[in-house]
């Protein structure tokens, strides 16, 4: 996965989920928002709320507190408490409305806070409020996990992303490969051509990762000319003929800035076949250990080690 | 705005919603308003049975929907209801007889043919 500027809400309709356990209001939420051009989802009662949330993931969703069977206050909780939910705004549309209600629904992590009966075109209103708000934080977000220069993940993403998938590999049985790669002599080209044709370099093998690697890939500039591929479903041995691939197609690059000067990298790779009790710090120290040996080496080629409990080390070059 | 028909003791008037010129509105309330029987019906067996909590949630219910269809004094008179209820504990149907009878009056004053002028 290479990062995504764009984010639902804009070509696709938002997805508006209400939670109400009063028919009348659906079918009035269902035509005048649903006039707005949103995906109106109808759940009439808490139970089903949530599994509709958890089914359809929607964008907003306007609970009532007063319910049947599982009310508003529960719901809310479970949503907040749904790592995968938890970032959904969520309005509370209640007939209760005491300041300690009120007070409850914020705390709980409520968005906004409409009285019943409500006007219409308030109502409008604070959804798209809501619909930006969540967008902004998002985008927000994902800016803050951004590197700058190449538009690939930072480290802080990989930080918590690997330990996520290697963490999820291990539960399943899944195969998983990390990489590090390492630009050759990074230093010369800065100091012979400058740092603009540094920088381009960094850009150019950030284009080749993007290009390359498949949507469930995750490829983060981990520090100055370094990289780690995160290559979740992926053998050790399928990671590095991708890694190979990708240092054939770099190497042969010509740059514009020193067409004559060619560019190669490094690469450590550790994988698993299956899941492994390994450490997920141990587990980028094997694959950076590896990158140490490729340069110590010759540079210019991926040392890979398969972590999976009959381990063997091949070198590629 | 405003809504047409009084709101007198002794039937009244058609009432109207107050989104009746507007067509969006249209389907909305006349879908509403075909199911005013099955609500008043609703109130009326509440009543009968003592049930004072559907009550109340029948009460609440209409007090939060129906001023959205332009039906402001039957979402007040609900919310009297409800608010009789939610006054008194525990709760009898006899606190809140009268503004029930009200309630009554106004859903069933939406019918054509039900108001004063019909009977
Ligand atoms: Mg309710």
């Amino acid at each position: 996965m290479t990062p995504q500027t764009s984010h639902s809400g804009q070509d696709v309709p938002a997805r508006v989920l209400v939670i109400d356990d009063c028919v009348d209001l659906h079918r009035l939420l269902k035509v005048r928002l649903g006039a707005e051009g949103y995906e109106m989802i109808e759940a009439v009662g808490g139970e089903d709320g949530l599994m509709r949330a958890r089914r359809d993931t929607p964008d907003v969703v306007l609970l009532d507190l007063e319910m049947p069977g599982l009310d508003g206050f529960e719901v809310l909780r479970a949503l907040k408490e749904d790592p995968r939910l938890q970032d959904v705004p969520v309005i509370v549309l209640s007939g209760l409305d005491s300041p300690g209600d009120k007070v409850t629904a914020f705390d709980l992590g409520a968005i906004d806070f409409v009285g019943k009966p409500f006007d219409m075109a308030e109502l409008r209103a604070r959804v798209r409020s809501a619909l930006k708000i969540s967008s902004l934080m998002r985008m927000l977000e994902q800016r803050a996990q951004l590197d700058g220069l190449t538009g690939l993940w930072n480290r802080a993403y990989f930080e918590t992303q690997w330990a996520n998938e290697a963490k999820r590999a291990r539960r399943h049985d899944h195969p998983l490969s990390l990489a590090i790669v390492d630009i050759d002599r990074f230093k010369d080209v800065n100091d012979s051509y400058g740092h603009p044709a540094g920088d381009a370099v960094i850009q150019g093998l950030a284009r080749l990762f993007q290009r390359e690697l498949r949507g469930s890939d995750i490829a983060c500039r981990y520090g100055g000319e370094e990289f780690a591929l995160v290559m979740p479903e992926t053998s050790p041995s399928s990671a590095l003929a991708l890694c190979e691939r990708i240092r054939e197609e770099f190497g042969a690059l010509s740059w514009p800035r020193h067409p004559g000067r060619g560019v190669t990298f490094s690469c450590g790779i550790a994988g698993a076949r299956g899941g492994v009790p390994v450490d997920p710090a141990d587990w980028v120290e094997i694959a950076d250990s590896n990158l140490y040996a490729a340069k110590r080496s010759g540079r210019d080629r991926s040392i890979m080690t398969d972590l999976t409990p009959e381990p063997g080390i091949r070198q590629a070059s | 705005m405003g809504q047409s028909g009084s709101d007198g003791p002794r039937g009244s008037a058609l009432l109207t919603s107050s989104f009746a010129e507007d067509p969006a509105y249209a389907g909305l309330i006349r879908r509403f308003i075909a199911g005013m029987p099955e609500r008043i019906r609703e109130i009326e067996c509440a009543v009968d049975a003592s049930d004072v909590d559907r009550l109340r949630v029948v009460a609440h219910q209409l007090k939060g929907a129906a001023p959205g269809y332009g039906f402001e004094t039957i979402g007040a008179a609900a919310g009297a209801v409800e608010a009789g209820i939610e006054g008194h504990a525990p709760a009898s149907i006899e606190h809140v007889r009268d503004d029930v009878r009200v309630l009554i009056e106004r859903c069933r004053s939406t019918l054509p043919g039900q108001g004063a002028n019909a009977a």
